[in-house]
């Protein structure tokens, strides 16, 4: 399906995170954009397919559409490659040699990993890829910072010559905000395609060379996650009970707990390590809400700062003010955490479950047969 | 793809100017190296397809003229690189693949694949038909050719044409990995000393049976200095391949000792001077 809506030219926009994104290639001056469909990413391509001055294709399978996207990138052009979680196992394969060569002209991958399982076969949390191909990890919270957070995924790649990825999940994907526009980029990529076969011919003998520039890189991104403006503190009246979050748990801790002080993840890896350190320091009780896994938990611990995680919080699904609420007071429920007359409105919606279509070719063809 | 059958293939890549060339994971990997320097990308299992797209569509305005090639051997190709083959054709990419078939795995040792029909237990099995893989691909069938890559002016003719055609074609190279039973070693080559002229051109080949005996620097009549390289061939090494005979103007490679029933007969006008015109 080619779900198409006009081509949104105003400033100020109601749009999803993933009309968001496209808007953030177009405004970034994208040249290439590549995927495979895959819920929740899938609309970003249809809307970056509406921009004429992108070329932008649906891919065999992520690991091609990856491969396009880089081919892009060492011809100069920025390029963007969007995809599902599961995407990413595909695509692996170019990315874990594709870090040694890096970035020429911006490389994005923005993959949106399904938590709840709205139309998945699991729920793995792809920033575990962030440190297994050592490449940034950005982690928007909103519409506006899928906006924001693509487009310096942009300027980031290039200035350290890396993939960057954008980590986004479902909420984010489908739920509508609104989005102030910025100037667009205007810059020109500076030159086209360089022979360089030390750098991108990763054969043995050249690849071993890559690996201490990619170390060396590692260094660098986490001292630019340190002094990163996408991880900030919002201080709060409360000196109880202070939070770390990354990506949507930031929404849902502010909705559950609004009066506590939060540090904001966005730049989430490299971890910056010292500056959570400095804010753990301020609170007596400080949890880390993160979707899905322990991941930066078992990092901060491993540096020594006291926290809760999943010790307290579930290791599934999303982590909404209800499930914050109950999993950090106990079992006693809150009061103020959700309004009756919502709660009644909600039991009202018949229930829909999966299934096939009306006349659909495959009732006959396969399952009535079968 | 096992080195001796790519020699032929990276001569002749060496010798295409103006092209990008995108390449992929196996034996013909090494033609990146000295002294082709024929590849450009090398990154993952059939990356040269996708990597070959982008490329075509991401292109600078300066590098409107430039040809975009991939390299991939057959096993490779079937591994992971028919998707983006598929890609390439779904999506109108304009890019010539190189695909060379010597039916086999060969950095491994070469191993039985598809392309061979023979599996592990050494039973016949279904043969991979690579002209009408690339054709149910989308690959039209008139950019579907299959040559033999130790003729470098048909190789070389074919890469040229297609190269200038707005749309993607695949070139299959269809002689058997050294390294399997399929090959026949022919006739080996020496050299005759009395007729080296030390050109060096026969080292573009790469083979590592070419060996240089003797450096010399002359001053040329303009005055400029020219280095020359005396080439014997190390006959033991040598299957009688006979690209490096393609390559020797004054006809100083020769076969060694008296030739036997299969030897090799040089087709006509496969002297440097004919592909030194086809080169520019």
């Amino acid at each position: 399906m080619n779900a198409r809506s006009p081509v949104n030219t105003d400033k100020r926009l109601f749009v999803s995170g993933n009309e968001a994104i496209s808007l953030a290639a177009r405004d970034a001056n994208v040249k290439v954009a590549s995927a495979y469909p895959g819920t929740p990413s899938t609309e970003i391509l249809e809307y970056i397919s509406q921009y004429s001055d992108i070329y932008s294709e649906w891919s065999i399978n992520e690991k091609v559409s990856l491969e396009v996207a880089i081919g892009a990138s060492l011809a100069g052009s920025r390029a963007l490659c969007a995809m599902k979680h599961v995407g990413l196992n595909v695509a692996s394969d170019a990315l874990m040699t594709q870090t040694l060569i890096g970035a020429i002209g911006g490389l994005v991958i923005v993959v949106a990993d399904d938590v709840g399982l709205s139309s998945s076969q699991n729920e793995q949390d792809s920033r575990y890829w962030g440190r297994f191909a050592h490449v940034p990890v950005l982690e928007p919270s909103d519409t506006q910072e899928a906006y924001a957070f693509t487009r310096l995924a942009f300027d980031l790649s290039e200035q350290y010559q890396v993939p960057v990825l954008v980590r986004v999940t479902t909420r984010i994907c489908h739920v509508k905000g609104t989005l102030e526009l910025k100037e667009p980029t205007t810059a020109e990529p500076k030159q086209g395609f360089v022979k360089d076969p030390t750098r991108l011919v990763m054969v043995p003998g050249n690849a071993k060379h890559r690996i201490p520039m990619m170390l060396e890189r590692d260094g660098i991104l986490t001292e630019a996650a340190e002094q990163s403006e996408l991880n900030w503190v919002e201080e709060g009246e409360c000196s109880d009970l202070g939070f770390v979050v990354s990506g949507v748990a930031y929404q849902h801790v502010k909705e559950a707990y609004p009066d506590a002080p939060v540090l904001k993840l966005g730049f989430s890896y490299p971890v910056a390590v010292e500056k959570i350190r400095a804010s753990s320091q301020t609170v007596e009780r400080l949890i880390l809400v993160e979707e899905v896994e322990p991941l930066l938990e078992k990092e901060l611990k491993a540096e020594g700062i006291a926290l809760e995680g999943k010790s307290i919080l579930p290791k599934q699904g999303e982590l909404t003010p209800g499930v914050l609420k109950k999993a950090i007071e106990g079992e006693q429920e809150q009061s103020g955490e959700a309004k009756p007359e919502l709660i009644a409105a909600a039991q009202e919606v018949f229930p829909r479950p999966p299934t096939m279509c009306v006349a659909c070719p495959h009732l006959g063809g396969l399952l009535h047969t079968v | 793809m096992s080195p001796v059958r790519i020699w032929g293939v990276y001569y002749t890549l060496s010798k295409v100017r103006n092209t990008y060339i995108s390449g992929d994971i196996g034996c013909y990997t090494l033609g990146a190296g000295h002294p082709w320097n024929a590849l450009d990308t090398c990154i993952s299992m059939g990356a040269s397809m996708g990597v070959a797209l982008g490329l075509d569509k991401g292109r600078q305005p300066e590098d409107a003229n430039k040809k975009v090639v991939a390299v991939i051997g057959d096993s490779t190709f079937l591994h992971m690189g028919m998707q983006g083959l598929l890609d390439l054709t779904y999506n109108k990419g304009n890019a010539t693949i190189l695909l060379l078939d010597n039916r086999a795995v060969g950095m491994t040792g070469g191993q039985n694949a598809p392309s061979s029909g023979i599996n592990l237990q050494g039973e016949q099995t279904a043969q991979v038909n690579f002209p009408q893989l690339v054709e149910a691909l989308g690959v039209k069938k008139e950019r579907i050719h299959t040559l033999d890559p130790y003729e470098l002016p048909t190789l070389f003719k074919a890469l040229r044409d297609e190269t200038k055609v707005d749309d993607v074609s695949v070139i299959i190279t269809n002689q058997p990995c050294v390294l399997t039973e399929r090959y026949k070693a022919m006739q080996p080559l020496t050299v005759e000393e009395k007729d080296c002229t030390g050109c060096g051109n026969c080292l573009d080949v790469g083979c590592p049976a070419i060996l240089v005996t003797r450096r010399e620097t002359v001053v040329k009549p303009n005055g400029k200095e020219k280095e020359l390289a005396f080439c014997d061939i190390d006959t033991s090494a040598c299957t009688g391949c006979n690209l490096c005979v393609n390559t020797c103007a004054p006809n100083a490679i020769v076969p060694a000792g008296p030739v036997v029933g299969n030897g090799y007969e040089a087709p006509e006008g496969l002297a440097v001077e004919n592909l030194a015109v086809e080169v520019k």
